[in-house]
């Protein structure tokens, strides 16, 4: 009988014995291990997991699912929100269980080859030697799932709900739709109308403020970086002073200066013998009114940023081109310029992507506004602050998440796309 | 000769005019905003930078009425955001050590992940976190604040360290490792003085965003003794008819000053912090 | 292929079973007992300068003295408590008691947030018709009125020594008082917001929503009829004729009267308090007259509704009662300057002797409140716009009214869809 069972035993493999042990709760595998301490301590983990989380799988899981059933009971938002974080949770503990398993594996075979099975010190000195990063970066994992990965998956969800102000709770319950929102929504005459004006603005905006801000700090990096220029120090600090100023208190006092009869910029105007200009009720002006303010918000971390960059330039380069007599451009077009731009480039991008969802400061300048006629954007409204003003004056919710998502896939896809984009030009780079 | 040296002192006079008028420019505004905090009134409107009447009235008022919160506001603000830049700092360098010198699973996409996903527009998503802020029992709590925002920065602030990181040669680390340092050692005495510069910018980085924000904690904070400044200033101009526009201006210039003090003195380790950070990621 | 597509739906189906035996369990347990005395009621006031809120906590104190009940009162700025009470009242954050203009109502009964108030007559008789009739949602009662608004013509005596009786006579003053070169202006107001032409619109036989049988019908809207035409064209000539600068606000227009550079102002009672600190000798009248009728402005009422989360609607009830008696509301008015519906108030002398609240007061009595259905929240942004076309000669009236309307109704389908 006996050396049956170990016969058995022995095809099946103390491994696999172990490994499903462990499948069946974790712990079971490591003690059948005789590590009783680990086994002891992971069974503990696991009962504590359930019995902790129990109740919110339990609302969670059904709630993603039903969305509720009484009206004025059941929450249907903080249904899903909950669903979602029990899926996370399960996520990360399924995690761990895969873990367990494959720990049990590894010793079972360890035991096979007849080596004695680590003791709880020698576990305790792996985990934190080898799993050292892991245990490092968990904190600042578990934040982001929750801070960063959780409302994205809401807002994805809410995608495909009908919340909206008749279906809200908790008079209501909000019901999945599939993908009505995004068909419905581009089939509005108000979306038609504006889109294309908007698109063609939004890009003309990313474009402009981003290249023009970068320009202008990287100008005026080279400008004061010259030797003969004197109190560098003093001129590169009132410079940098517009990034110390809240950019909300900027917007909302560039939208008292700019004020179409009485601001002090068209008083300027006025005393320098020019006509006033309709900031604020023309659209071509106060594009250009909320591009300079986007200059004037953004050039000073380029400054900084290529003031560091060009001080960091090897000037035997620069002293190569002299000898070989290059004009001041040709040094700036082919020394300073490359190497600004190629050491900054993920930056770039950010900053790109970053203006194409400014809502802030077109927002706090003049609403997206003047308004144009026959249209539901404003004459500065760029694809987001529309999307917000449409689908949040009418409480669609469930429209501006679709938008949302849509605008987010696009810009992040083109932004990823660059992010490589830059990196394999860098390892070229690096081996000129 | 002559002519060359003209040229040269030209284009010198050239640059300077542009510096003047680029400082000009970038000084006009804040200068009106310390105009408009001294105008009597509620409404600025004063055609001149220095004001008729000048008064110190509205910071009077933000310091000394019962009415005002704005030492609350202030204390609250300047509790959360140094809080929170230490925190960020914390988990930030300790993050990009691990992304700069191990290999581990995820270590090539994680962090350009997170980065991309939160170029989503981000207005449907606060509703999220006040949701999982009250699952955790943390509304109205700074605590619950700080953790959002400790959260939020780590991607573009944990990729900007790592590139300095990058820039410090791993023979250090490796030297020390053989000497027996600990991976904690290598990381808080040899990696962490060498990267001050990195650490100023992050610690600005993080003190600098709840001193600006003010859409977040209008949601997440209840009690007005919790509220911070970002907020009560926003409130004195988003009143439907009455813009107490002259107020806020004072609350204003109280806020970007130190602001502006603490970022103007570090800013010598900002330019090389920065721009190590940025060019090696 | 097959194999693996096989056990994953096996999975699939395992997970989904499990699933189904997820959920509440849904025992009968009815704990809250709402007629019981609460020991705390929460209060959301405005978070202004803190005059309106520094005296409902004086009130707060009075209620507790005599009720035993502790009231909290926090300040919550009156355009963010709709948002908040939709975040705070399931998290069981909200308060039980809020205040918003009543023209949001129609959106906080729909989302469910607050909840009818039970007030007989010897209670909703102390107010004025019109208000009560503001805070009517559905015919029901949703809360009790604290404060009414409406603009009136404000001028400065030294610039207007007799207000005109006609709109007429408005425009023929402006015309002659009018340099634009000197900033000198004799009346200005907010030509581009429906909220300040609203009167002319009405007088010329326009309208927002058509009334039937007591209803508001969002399908009839007369913003784009021969009378709101006709009005807008009297704005638009205000502009042609420089007498009002296109793009004008609020903060433009009080600057200038505060510099006494304007005669006359259309504008509403927050604005005085600013006006008197500039040391303008003020007076306050109706609105001239328009087409011979008394002018009939849009009024906001700002009102203290009950939540729909408060868990002692009774007793919040109780309180709302105390803040909106009389004399709550007159002292309230000592305080703040903001003018009571309440009939014996509004023909008390601290009012009636008082030519500059009896002004507004005078004009609040014959004005309409704003609709509060929810589709008014589709009407301003396209309204307010086509008035910009209009004053900036962009688009003719009848252009840019029916424009507008055609917005608002998409807007309004897009809302229902």
């Amino acid at each position: 009988m006996e050396a049956e069972i170990r016969t058995t035993a022995g095809s099946w493999g103390k491994r696999k014995t172990a490994a499903c042990l462990s499948a069946l709760s974790m712990g079971l595998g490591q003690m059948y291990n005789k590590q009783w301490l680990k086994g002891i301590l992971l069974l503990i983990l696991q009962f504590s997991y359930l019995v902790v989380f129990f109740d919110l799988f339990n609302i969670g899981l059904w709630g993603i699912v039903t969305l509720g059933e009484i009206p004025h009971e059941d929450h249907s938002i903080e249904l899903l929100a909950k669903g979602i974080i029990s899926i996370l949770l399960i996520f990360i503990g399924l995690l761990f269980y895969g873990l367990n398993i494959r720990d049990a594996y590894q010793v079972g075979a360890m035991r096979e080859k007849g080596i004695r099975p680590p003791g709880i010190w020698e576990t305790y000195r792996t985990v934190t030697d080898k799993g050292f990063p892991y245990l490092v970066i968990a904190p600042a994992m578990l934040l982001l799932v929750f801070v960063v990965l959780f409302p994205i998956m809401f807002m994805v969800l809410l995608a495909f709900t009908n919340y909206d102000l008749y279906h809200q709770p908790p008079v209501k319950l909000v019901d999945w739709v599939g993908l009505d929102n995004f068909v419905n929504f581009f089939r509005l005459d108000m979306w038609k109308n504006s889109f294309v004006s908007v698109f063609s603005w939004t890009v003309v905006w990313t474009l402009m403020s981003t290249t023009v801000q970068i320009a202008i700090g990287l100008f005026l990096a080279v400008l004061i970086n010259q030797k003969r220029v004197k109190f560098k120090k003093f001129i590169r600090t009132v410079l940098i002073l517009p990034w110390a100023v809240p950019p909300f208190v900027s917007c909302i006092v560039f939208a008292g200066m700019f004020n179409d009869n009485f601001g002090p910029v068209n008083q300027m105007l006025n005393d320098l013998g020019f006509a006033s200009i309709p900031w604020l009720t023309d659209p071509f002006w106060c594009k250009v009114a909320i591009l300079l303010i986007q200059f004037w918000l953004g050039f000073p971390f380029s400054l900084a940023l290529y003031t560091g960059v060009l001080q960091a330039i090897p000037s035997d380069l620069y002293e190569a081109a002299q000898v070989d007599g290059a004009t001041v451009w040709q040094k700036f077009r082919h020394i300073t310029l490359p190497m600004a731009l190629y050491a900054t480039a993920p930056l770039l991008i950010v900053q790109y992507a970053g203006n194409f969802n400014n809502f802030n400061v077109i927002y706090l300048f003049n609403k997206g506004g003047p308004a144009v006629p026959e249209q539901t954007a404003g004459g500065t409204d760029i694809l987001i602050s529309w999307v917000y003003k449409l689908t949040f004056v009418t409480f669609k919710y469930n429209y501006a998440a679709a938008i949302s998502i849509i605008i987010g896939l696009i810009v992040t896809v083109l932004a990823l796309i660059q992010f490589r984009n830059t990196r394999s030009f860098k390892e070229e780079g690096l081996i000129q | 000769m002559i002519r060359a040296k003209l040229r040269s002192k030209l284009s010198l006079a050239l640059t300077y005019l542009i510096l003047v008028v680029g400082m000009v420019v970038c000084v006009y505004p804040v200068l009106w905003v310390i105009g408009a905090s001294l105008s009597p009134g509620e409404s600025v409107f004063s055609s001149t930078l220095i004001p008729k009447n000048a008064t110190l009235d509205h910071y009077l008022w933000l310091f000394t009425s019962p009415d005002s919160q704005y030492v609350t506001w202030y204390a609250n603000t300047l509790k959360i955001a140094s809080i929170n830049a230490v925190l960020s700092v914390l988990i930030t360098t300790g993050t990009a050590y691990i992304f700069s010198r191990y290999s581990f699973v995820g270590r090539k996409y994680s962090l350009m992940t997170f980065l991309a996903l939160q170029m989503f527009p981000s207005i449907m998503t606060m509703v999220a976190l006040y949701l999982l802020l009250n699952m955790l029992n943390l509304l109205d709590s700074h605590w619950g604040l700080i953790l959002i925002y400790a959260g939020a920065q780590i991607p573009f602030n944990t990729w900007l360290v790592k590139g300095y990181f990058d820039t410090i040669p791993r023979g250090l680390d490796e030297a020390a490792k053989i000497d027996g340092a600990s991976h904690a050692t290598i990381f808080f005495r040899i990696l962490l003085p060498l990267a001050r510069p990195i650490i100023a910018v992050v610690f600005l980085f993080n003190f600098m965003g709840p001193m600006t924000d003010f859409l977040l904690p209008q949601i997440v904070l209840t009690s007005p003794e919790n509220q911070t400044l970002a907020v009560g200033l926003f409130n004195f101009i988003n009143d439907q008819f009455g813009k107490r526009f002259t107020l806020f201006a004072a609350g204003s210039v109280l806020v970007a000053l130190p602001v502006a003090i603490v970022f103007l003195s570090l800013q010598r380790y900002f330019i090389s912090g920065l721009t190590a950070g940025a060019s090696k990621g | 292929m097959s194999k693996k597509f096989l056990s994953l739906s096996m999975g699939l189906v395992l997970a989904l079973s499990l699933l189904t035996a997820c959920g509440p369990k849904r025992d009968a347990d009815q704990v809250s007992n709402p007629g019981e005395k609460p020991e705390k009621l929460v209060v959301w006031e405005n978070a202004d300068d803190g005059k309106q809120i520094g005296h409902t906590k004086k009130l707060a104190a009075e209620f507790e003295k005599k009720t035993g009940i502790k009231v909290e009162v926090l300040p919550v700025s009156l355009l963010k408590q709709q948002e908040k009470l939709t975040l705070d009242g399931p998290a069981g954050k909200g308060a039980d008691l809020v205040t918003w203009p009543h023209d949001q109502l129609g959106e906080a009964v729909i989302k469910g947030l607050i909840q009818p108030i039970q007030a007989d007559a010897s209670v909703t008789g102390q107010f004025e018709e019109s208000s009560l009739k503001a805070l009517t949602y559905d015919g029901k009662l949703m809360g009790l009125p604290k404060v009414t608004e409406s603009i009136a013509l404000i001028y400065n005596k030294k610039l207007m020594p007799n207000p005109p009786e006609t709109f007429e006579e408005l425009y023929q003053f402006a015309k002659d008082f009018t340099q634009p070169a000197e900033k000198k202006y004799g009346v200005l107001f907010e030509g581009e917001n429906l909220y300040y032409t609203y009167f002319l619109i009405a007088a010329n036989g326009g309208y927002i929503f058509k009334e039937q049988n007591g209803k508001l019908n969002s399908d009839e809207i007369g913003l784009n009829n021969a009378g709101t035409v006709k009005a807008l064209t009297e704005i638009q000539k205000w502009y042609q004729e420089g007498l009002i600068p296109k793009g004008v606000k609020a903060d433009v227009i009080n600057g200038l009267f505060k510099e006494g550079k304007v005669a006359a102002v259309i504008n509403g009672p927050w604005a005085i308090r600013d006006y008197q600190s500039a040391n303008i000798d003020l007076g306050v009248a109706p609105i001239p007259k328009a087409g011979g009728k008394e002018a009939q402005t849009l009024i906001g009422v700002k009102g203290w509704y009950l939540s729909a989360y408060s868990k002692s609607p009774k007793y919040a009830t109780e309180l709302m009662k105390f803040l909106t008696s009389k004399e709550a509301l007159k002292s309230r008015f000592g305080q703040t300057g903001e003018i009571p519906p309440h009939k014996e108030i509004l023909t008390d002398p601290v009012i009636a002797g008082n030519p500059l609240v009896n002004g507004f007061a005078q004009q609040a009595k014959t004005g309409v409140p704003m609709p509060s259905i929810p589709e008014m929240g589709q009407v301003w942004e396209p309204i307010n716009n086509a008035h910009t076309f209009i004053a900036t000669g962009k688009q003719t009236p009848e252009q840019a009214l029916n424009g507008a309307v055609k917005i608002i109704r998409e807007k309004i389908k897009v809302q229902k869809q």
